[in-house]
């Protein structure tokens, strides 16, 4: 488990105001959207507006490479290190 | 626009909260106190991932209508809908409008709730409500005219009962300066009929006497609710334009 895997699912608690959920209920595979967590279209948004301010990346967010960033905490966290990668 | 017809309404349960915390500086009476729900919001009966998106001004809104429902025992996707709040989602907007101004990025979840009519979608939602729906803002008078709509819809769907739901949430800065008082956040449901055991009467006169009208009088939906609830038999409320009587009839 990355450190950043974490720290995304904080923001995602934060953002989304999931008052009875923890960490530890958040699968880092599992889907975020419709099955998985079981969030909607404005969570996207709330959450890209969110993962933006926190750490500081770039979102396309008509982009279909987007919707495969955001299907789970893991590959959020693949596309983050990635922007920061690619920023350094 | 003077009504003298009596219009009558039969009250099936009534539910009010208050926001304890908002109380300070309002003119809320002790017996209203003691008739209205003062404790926090828990809505157990709406999952987690649903309740997170009723903050604010909805929370009360679906709390208040779910309470009187159940007092009643009626199913919340059986009533037509009334939902009337006088400054809606002023609070979330003038958020809005500051982050635009500073040039911040807006909350997509702020901005989809920011609608006057955001409450009575979410109820219809939450509820699989499929029935009409009305939103009302009409000043000080935002009671009086809802009650008028639901007595409207009665007429024409005799045999259905209306949820009304009269709500607002304590003005914050910058517009709480044109305020003479505040006042406080609060919710008030009614399930209303043509016919019931309790029926309330009431007329009103647009050309009221602005100069009677007294600076802090608590909001009509509060004044009504202190009404149905206590002993007196008529009550009249005088709004900067337009004077309400209400009387209770006898069975």
């Amino acid at each position: 488990m990355r450190p950043l895997e974490n720290e995304i699912k904080e923001v995602i608690i934060e953002s989304l105001d999931l008052e009875d959920i923890s960490i530890d209920d958040i699968e880092t595979e599992e889907p975020l959207f419709g099955d998985g967590l079981g969030l909607d279209s404005i969570d996207a948004l709330e959450l890209g507006l969110a993962l933006k301010k926190k750490f500081d990346i770039k979102l396309d967010s008509n982009s279909e490479e987007s919707k495969k960033h955001f299907y789970s905490v893991r590959t959020l966290a693949d596309f983050i290190e990635q922007q920061k990668q690619g920023a350094a | 626009m003077t009504i003298t017809t009596k219009l009558t309404l039969g009250v099936l349960s009534s539910y009010c909260w208050i926001d304890e915390n908002t109380l300070n500086g309002t003119n809320c009476s002790e017996s209203l106190l003691k008739f209205s729900d003062l404790d926090a919001i828990s809505l157990q009966q709406i999952p987690p991932i649903k309740r997170r998106r009723l903050n604010g001004l909805s929370r009360m809104a679906m709390h208040s209508s779910l309470e009187c429902l159940q007092h009643a025992k009626i199913e919340p996707s059986d009533v037509f809908t009334v939902f009337a709040s006088q400054h809606g989602e002023l609070n979330r907007t003038v958020n809005i409008v500051n982050d635009l101004v500073q040039n911040e990025d807006i909350s997509p979840k702020d901005f989809s709730l920011s609608v006057h009519n955001a409450s009575l979608g979410l109820f219809s939602i939450f509820n699989k409500n499929k029935n009409v729906g009305t939103s009302i803002a009409a000043n000080h008078n935002t009671f009086g005219f809802a009650l008028l709509e639901s007595y409207n819809i009665l007429k024409s769907n005799p045999d259905k009962k209306v949820l009304l739901t009269c709500f607002d949430m304590q003005v914050g800065q910058p517009f709480d300066r044109l305020q003479p008082r505040p006042e406080p956040s609060y919710s008030l449901a009614l399930v209303l009929s043509l016919e019931a055991e309790q029926t309330v009467s009431f007329t009103f006169d647009r050309n009221g006497d602005t100069q009677k009208h007294a600076m802090s009088v608590p909001p009509l939906a509060l004044s009504f609710f202190e009404f149905i609830q206590g002993n007196q038999l008529t009550l009249q409320h005088q709004t900067p334009d337009t004077r309400w009587e209400f009387s209770k009839n006898a069975v």
